[in-house]
C-alpha cells in the first residue's frame, strides 16, 4: 500500500473538515478524489502530507507513519500545489532546478532531471522565462514540473488544472498518464468529474469530510439506479404517448420540452432499443436520437442529493 | 544541499528589487536628502552671529562673564566661527537697544547674573543656553578651588574652544555625523525585511512557496539556516555600500577603524535580519501586514536612536537607560558614535555583545517556533 489513511478526523473549531475519513491507494493506480469545492480534499491532502494537524487518525506513506521528519518518505513524493508555488525571482529553468535539487544532491543527475521535467511539461521554449511573464496554463505547467522533476514514486496532484485553458489541460491530463505510465502512483483530486472519469482508475467521491463512494468509474456508476438519459425528437408534443412511455419497464421519469421527449431510464440494458421499439409500434415519426451514460454527477446527485458542482 | 540553497536563495534575494530598495536604495537617497538638507543647517555660511549687549558692572562675576562672552564673539576652531557679537554698555541703552530690534538680548548683574530678551526664538535661547552654561562651568571651578587650590591653574574656566566636540580621529564634530549613524541604523532595522521574506518562504501557512519547501526532505533548520546566511550577506553588502557612499561621496567620517566599522556592520546585519524574522514568526496574517509592523517598529527605533533629532536619542537614553541597550537601532549608532568619538572600545564592544545577545533570542525564538511544524490550517 502506498497511502493508508484510517479513521482521520480534522476540525477547524466547530467545523469538522474531515469526519473519520479513510482511504487506501495501492501502487500503480491513479487515484482519484471527486467532491465539491469545501469537501474536504485539500485538507485531506494536505494532513497526508503532513502539513496539517489533525484531531485523530493514522496516516502512513510508503508503509511508514508520516509526520514531518519523515525525510526518506518525502524523498519519494512529488506535489503539485493546487495555488502555483514558484520564486518570481527564477527563470524557469532555475526554478525546477531549485526545487529539484531539494532532493538530488547530484548535480549531473539534476541536470537530466530537469531536462526531462521540461520536455515533460512542454516549456523547453520558455526556460528563461521569468514566472511573472508566463501565461496561466504555462504557470500551471511549470509548478508541475517543479513537483516531479526529481521523479518521485508517488504523486499528488490537487486540482492542478484550476483555471487552465482546455488545450492545457488535456496535456496536463494527458502528463498524468504519461507518468503513472513511467511507474508512478499518482493521487488526483478535483472537483471536475470529467477529468477524473478520464484519467482515474479508482475513484473516490468525497462530500462534508467522508468518503460517500468508492470504486472504479463503472463499479460508482453499478451503485446507483439511474441508467441512460435518452432524448427523441417527436413532430410535436404528444401526452398520451408519454402516458405510455412512462409506463414501460425500467422508466424512472418521462417529460416532454417543446417536441423533446426526456427520458431517465433505470440502471439495465435495452432501455433504448424497448423505446424506438415502442415509437415504432405506435407509427410515430422521430428524428434525431441522443443517448447519455450516466456521470459521476449522477452518481453525486443520488447519494446526495445534490449536483457536484452546486 | 546547503550550499544549492545557500547560492539560489542568494540570488532569489538579489533579484528582490522592492526589497533591495527598501535596504539599499532608499538609505542612500535619504543621505544625499540630509546631506542637502543638514548640510546647509551646520555651515558657517549661514550662521550669522548674535548681537548681543552686556551691562556694565564692576563686580568680579560681571567682567568674568563679559570675558568669556568676548571669547565667543573672537571667533574658533578650525571655522572661525563667531557665536556673539558683543557690545559693553548701560543698562537704559542696551534695553533701548533691545527694543529697537539692534541686539537680540542683554545681560546684567543684578544679585546674580539675569539676561533679557524681547521674544523667545534660537538665538534668545543660545543666549541663555551660554549664560546657564557660564554659570555651571564657573560654579564648578570654584568648587575645584576649594578642594584643590592647585587644580585651579590647569582650569579653564570657560572659552569657546572648549565647547567644540573632539573627536578620537581628530577632525571636528561637525555636528550631522549622528544623524548619518542613525541612517545606518534604520539600514540595518529594514534588514529585518530580508529575515521576513526567508521566514515567509519557509513556512506552509505564509506563502505556496512555504509550502513546497515544508515537502522538501531537507531539515526546516538547514533550509533557513542557508537561507539567513544568504540574507545576512546580501544585508552586510547592502550596509557596506552605503558606508562607503556616505564616506566616499557625501564625506561623512567614521574615524579610522575599518575593521570595526565592517564589524558593527556585519553585526549588524544579522541583528537586523534576525529581528525581521522574529516579527515574521510572531505575526500571524498577511504578508503586509508584517511589512507594516517591521516598518513601524523600524522607525520608531530609528527615531529613538537620533534619526529625526540626536537630542531624542539622549533624551530617551536619559530617560530610560535599559532602552538604549534594547533598542538594536540604538546599539549600531552608538557603536559607530563611539568607534568617532572614544578612544578606547570598550563601549563598541558593550554595543556588539548587545546585538550579539539580542540576535542570538531572536534566533532561538525563530527556530523554536520553526523547528518541525504542523500547521493549524493553511
Amino acid at each position: 500500500m502506498i497511502v493508508s489513511v484510517k479513521n482521520l478526523v480534522k476540525r477547524y473549531g466547530d467545523l469538522i473538515a474531515l469526519d473519520h475519513f479513510s482511504m487506501e491507494v495501492e501502487e500503480g493506480e491513479i487515484y482519484g478524489l471527486l467532491g465539491p469545492n469545501g469537501s474536504g480534499k485539500t485538507t485531506a491532502i494536505n494532513c497526508i502530507l503532513s502539513l496539517l494537524k489533525y484531531d485523530k487518525g493514522t496516516i502512513e506513506v510508503f508503509g511508514k507513519p508520516m509526520n514531518p521528519d519523515s525525510y526518506e518518505s518525502k524523498r519519494n513524493i512529488g506535489v503539485v500545489m493546487q495555488n502555483v508555488a514558484v520564486l518570481e525571482e527564477l527563470t524557469v529553468y532555475e526554478n525546477i532546478d531549485y526545487f529539484c535539487g531539494l532532493y538530488v544532491s547530484s548535480k549531473s543527475t539534476r541536470r537530466d532531471m530537469v531536462r526531462d521535467a521540461v520536455r515533460f511539461t512542454g516549456l523547453q521554449d520558455y526556460e528563461k522565462f521569468y514566472p511573472k511573464k508566463l501565461s496561466g496554463g504555462l504557470l500551471r505547467r511549470l509548478n508541475i514540473a517543479c513537483g516531479i522533476a526529481h521523479r518521485p514514486k508517488l504523486i499528488i496532484m490537487d486540482e492542478p488544472t484550476v483555471a487552465v485553458d482546455p488545450q492545457s489541460r488535456n496535456s496536463i491530463l494527458e502528463g498524468i498518464e504519461d507518468l503513472n505510465r513511467n511507474g508512478a502512483t499518482v493521487m488526483y483530486t478535483s472537483h471536475y468529474m470529467e477529468e477524473v472519469e478520464q484519467i482515474c482508475s479508482k475513484i473516490a467521491i468525497m462530500d462534508k469530510g467522508k468518503i460517500i463512494a468508492s470504486g472504479t468509474n463503472s463499479q460508482l456508476k453499478d451503485m446507483i439506479r439511474t441508467g441512460e438519459k435518452i432524448t427523441v425528437e417527436l413532430p410535436g408534443p404528444d401526452e398520451k404517448l408519454l402516458g405510455e412511455i412512462k409506463n414501460l419497464r425500467h422508466i424512472k421519469e418521462a417529460g416532454m420540452q417543446g417536441s423533446e421527449l426526456h427520458i431517465i431510464s433505470e440502471h439495465g440494458s435495452n432501455n433504448l432499443a424497448q423505446i424506438l421499439e415502442h415509437l415504432s409500434r405506435r407509427n410515430v415519426p422521430y428524428g434525431k436520437v441522443y443517448c447519455e451514460l450516466p456521470t459521476l454527477n449522477d452518481v453525486f446527485l443520488e447519494i446526495t442529493g445534490k449536483e457536484l458542482r452546486d | 544541499m546547503c550550499m544549492h540553497i545557500f547560492k539560489t536563495r542568494l540570488k532569489c534575494l538579489l533579484r528582490d528589487r522592492g526589497t533591495i530598495f527598501w535596504t539599499l536604495m532608499f538609505p542612500l537617497v535619504l543621505a544625499v536628502f540630509f546631506n542637502f538638507a543638514l548640510g546647509n543647517i551646520y555651515s558657517s555660511d549661514s550662521f550669522s552671529s548674535i548681537p548681543v549687549a552686556v551691562v556694565k558692572d564692576s563686580s568680579s562675576a560681571a567682567s568674568g562673564f563679559t570675558e568669556a562672552m568676548k571669547s565667543a564673539s573672537q571667533g574658533s576652531g578650525s571655522s572661525g566661527q563667531k557665536l556673539f557679537k558683543v557690545k559693553v554698555t548701560s543698562r537704559s541703552k542696551a534695553q533701548k537697544d533691545l527694543e529697537g530690534g539692534k541686539i537680540k538680548g542683554y545681560v546684567f548683574f543684578d544679585d546674580g547674573l539675569h539676561v533679557a530678551v524681547k521674544e523667545s526664538d534660537i538665538d534668545q535661547t543660545v543666549i541663555r543656553e551660554f549664560a546657564d552654561s557660564y554659570l555651571q562651568v564657573s560654579a564648578s571651578y570654584r568648587s575645584i578651588m576649594k578642594i584643590a587650590p592647585s587644580a585651579g591653574a590647569s582650569f579653564v574656566p570657560y572659552s569657546s574652544e572648549n565647547n567644540i566636540r573632539k573627536t578620537k580621529s581628530g577632525d571636528p564634530d561637525d555636528g550631522i555625523a549622528g544623524f548619518f549613524y542613525a541612517l545606518i541604523a534604520m539600514a540595518v532595522m529594514f534588514g529585518g525585511y530580508w529575515g521576513q521574506r526567508e521566514v515567509e518562504d519557509i513556512q506552509a501557512d505564509m506563502s505556496p512557496v512555504g509550502a513546497r519547501s515544508d515537502l522538501a526532505p531537507v531539515s526546516k533548520m538547514k533550509a533557513f539556516g542557508c537561507s539567513f546566511c544568504a540574507a545576512v550577506c546580501i544585508q552586510f553588502a547592502s550596509l557596506l555600500i552605503l558606508i562607503a557612499f556616505l564616506i566616499l561621496v557625501l564625506g561623512v567620517s567614521f574615524g579610522h577603524d575599518t575593521g570595526y566599522i565592517a564589524a558593527v556592520c556585519f553585526f549588524g546585519s544579522i541583528t537586523g535580519v534576525s529581528f525581521g524574522a522574529f516579527v515574521a514568526v510572531l505575526i500571524r496574517g498577511s504578508s503586509h501586514l508584517r511589512t507594516s509592523v517591521i516598518l513601524a517598529v523600524s522607525m520608531l527605533l530609528s527615531c529613538f536612536a537620533g534619526l529625526m533629532s540626536v537630542t531624542l536619542k539622549y533624551t530617551v537614553t536619559h530617560a530610560f537607560p535599559l532602552m538604549a541597550y534594547v533598542n538594536p537601532a540604538n546599539l549600531v549608532s552608538d557603536a559607530f558614535y563611539s568607534l568617532y568619538y572614544y578612544s578606547t572600545y570598550t563601549r563598541l564592544f558593550i554595543n556588539i555583545g548587545c546585538m550579539c545577545i539580542m540576535s542570538a533570542l531572536f534566533f532561538t525564538v525563530v527556530c523554536l517556533i520553526l523547528r518541525r511544524r504542523r500547521y493549524a490550517s493553511l
